[in-house]
């Protein structure tokens, strides 16, 4: 489950981040925070890791790819206990089929606390739904509609008022609304103008949005700690990115003045705001201390806030990944099947054609078929596991010998198709092409499915199966 | 009885249009205010509860079981006692002073005080 590994490898992210929202807290702005939040969400998002570029760490992922442990634990006793491995145009799914049924808990327990955690936040969304939507239209106050004029926005923003909020609340993605506590200070119109702007901004910046995000990742990555610490940081530097905005279009004088509002918002107690932007309850003290201090940025802290989103880029591309492994792996599947499908394979025929030399001269000696047993060795051990590699010998070793020496006929894959299996990650099908000609006869086209599992190690083989009937008839009746 | 400003806007419908079936309500609001169906469902369900609002079929009928005056007379009451330390005077002053009433308000208060003075008198005659 490439879940586990993302969530745990962007664990390391967060944290990083967490450290520099305290160490640069005023050289870099909250809104670089949340951008970088936001790709972190984003990556979050996406369960399967991004293959192509990316690493991983060998060690690191065979701990914690708990499916595959648990498959590979099923799937060793499997092997030593099965005395039906291969068989020409064997089509059991079998072995396949039994792992599946293994892996499956762990996918409930995942389904479940997903299910938990959702409808924990869906219930806490219905309930401020239900009192925000009865909320009625703002009608007759000049304040409102003076600043609804100013404002230039594709999607309309009604404002209403509530007598059940104490805080303002934004919520709506498309159709967004503020909806104002009926018991504020209506004649204030500075105070006024300052919430509004700062609703404002939070719809310009799609927060509503993204609080569904962090919601969704969240619920997504239940069992991971660092993501629910994460949501919290969301929460807390969405509000104090809006702060900054707001400055940022008032001017640093007017910063007091939106400080005291702030305040005094504050002293209302708050409704339960989920899914909504309030005017933020919890870190009043460090809103109106960053309020405060806010300044615009250094050359430093600009260049600095471009260097850590570079490095934040950079890290979730790369880690974590399948990446190099699915190649390995791919390319094992490619390079055995080549050995196999080459023919005629020079290697293998000069030592088979030692060995024969070697039983004319002197049939009794020993260990006659060593010379082969070590070439074999030497091509295909790196890439079958290291537990299989007897079978896999034992059962391919007429095949292995047909399909490369036998004489007068030139045998060449064109190319591999391989598919890796969407249900089980350590599966993969495939299909290979050969090109095939009789001495001095036409060309001939025929292609061969198969399947190859990797239960051991990533890039060795740890079971191959070939659907092969006719080929194999072919060649082996023209050997007779 | 304790009505929230949306349930008041329901019962403002009825006041004004009398009697009128749900779905009657739900489409005007929708028009006025935009609230969806469900949401205006909800709130007459809530008068319902409250006893504000009579349901009869057939059609889920509604009628208003308590008038505007009587949610005024609760409604100012409540901020008398809250605000005014239940001091009716104190609550007027605060409208008589800082010229919150024109000239025209004030004579009309003046005729209706004058009004109710001569109504109290004639009872205590019968007497």
């Amino acid at each position: 489950m490439g879940i586990i590994q993302i969530s745990l490898s962007v664990s390391v992210l967060i944290l990083f981040i967490a450290v520099l929202r305290v160490l640069f807290i005023y050289k870099i702005s909250r809104n670089t925070i949340m951008l970088l939040w936001k790709l972190v969400m984003l990556r979050l998002l996406i369960p399967f890791p991004i293959p192509s570029v990316s690493f991983n760490f060998n060690g690191w992922n065979k701990n914690f790819d708990i499916a595959s442990m648990a498959a590979k634990g099923l799937a060793n006793k499997q092997i030593l206990n099965s005395n039906t491995v291969y068989q020409v145009g064997d089509v059991s799914n079998k072995f396949s089929e039994s792992v599946t049924q293994y892996i499956n808990p762990f996918l409930w327990i995942w389904i479940i606390g997903f299910g938990i955690s959702f409808i924990i936040f869906f219930k806490a969304y219905r309930k401020s739904y239900s009192f925000l939507r009865e909320s009625l239209p703002i009608i007759d106050d000049i304040t409102v509609s003076e600043w609804m004029g100013e404002q230039k926005l594709k999607r309309k923003v009604s404002v209403m008022v509530s007598d059940k909020i104490t805080t303002p609340i934004t919520f709506g993605i498309w159709k967004p609304k503020i909806v104002l506590p009926k018991n504020m200070n209506y004649q204030n119109q500075q105070q006024l103008k300052y919430v509004l702007s700062h609703e404002m901004v939070h719809i310009k910046k799609l927060d509503s949005f993204w609080k569904i995000i962090s919601i969704l990742v969240s619920c997504m990555h239940w069992f991971n700690p660092f993501v629910w610490l994460m949501y919290t940081f969301v929460n807390c530097d969405m509000e104090m990115a809006c702060d900054e905005k707001v400055i940022s279009i008032y001017g640093e004088s007017e910063k007091s003045d939106y400080a005291l509002t702030i305040l005094y918002l504050a002293e209302q107690k708050s409704a339960y705001t989920i899914l909504y932007n309030g005017f933020g309850k919890k870190p009043i003290k460090e809103r109106v201390r960053a309020i405060m201090r806010y300044r615009k940025k250094s050359i430093f802290g600009i260049s600095l806030s471009l260097a850590i989103i570079l490095v934040t880029v950079l890290f979730l591309m790369l880690f974590p990944g399948n990446g190099k492994s699915l190649n390995r792996n791919e390319e094992a599947i490619k390079t055995v099947l080549e050995q196999i499908f080459t023919c005629p394979n020079q290697e293998m025929i000069e030592v088979y054609n030692n060995m024969f030399s070697r039983i004319q001269t002197s049939p009794l000696e020993e260990n006659i078929n060593n010379e082969i047993d070590k070439k074999l060795y030497e091509i295909y051990q790196p890439y079958i596991s290291s537990k299989w590699y007897e079978s896999f010998v034992m059962y391919f070793y007429s095949y292995l010998y047909v399909y490369s020496t036998t004489d007068g006929y030139e045998i060449a894959v064109d190319h591999i198709d391989i598919k890796r299996s969407d249900t089980i990650p350590t599966n993969y099908s495939f299909m290979v092409y050969l090109n095939y000609s009789k001495e001095g006869g036409e060309k001939n086209h025929t292609k061969i499915e198969g399947s190859a599992q990797f239960l051991e190690e990533k890039g060795k083989i740890s079971y191959l199966q070939l659907f092969d009937k006719n080929l194999k008839l072919e060649l082996m009746s023209s050997r007779n | 009885m304790k009505l929230f400003d949306s349930e008041i806007k329901v019962m403002d419908v009825l006041w004004r249009y009398g009697d009128l079936s749900a779905g009657k309500i739900a489409k005007i609001l929708k028009k006025e205010i935009e609230w969806n169906r469900n949401t205006t469902y909800t709130v007459i369900k809530k008068c319902i509860n409250k006893g504000a609002i009579k349901r009869y079929e057939p059609n889920f009928m509604c009628r208003a079981m308590i008038s505007r005056e009587e949610i005024q007379r609760y409604e100012a009451t409540e901020l008398v006692d809250r605000l005014f330390d239940g001091s009716v005077e104190k609550l007027f002053a605060t409208f008589l002073s800082n010229d919150y009433l024109s000239k025209e308000e004030i004579s009309v208060l003046r005729e209706y005080i004058e009004n109710i003075t001569k109504q109290q008198g004639k009872k205590s005659l019968d007497i």
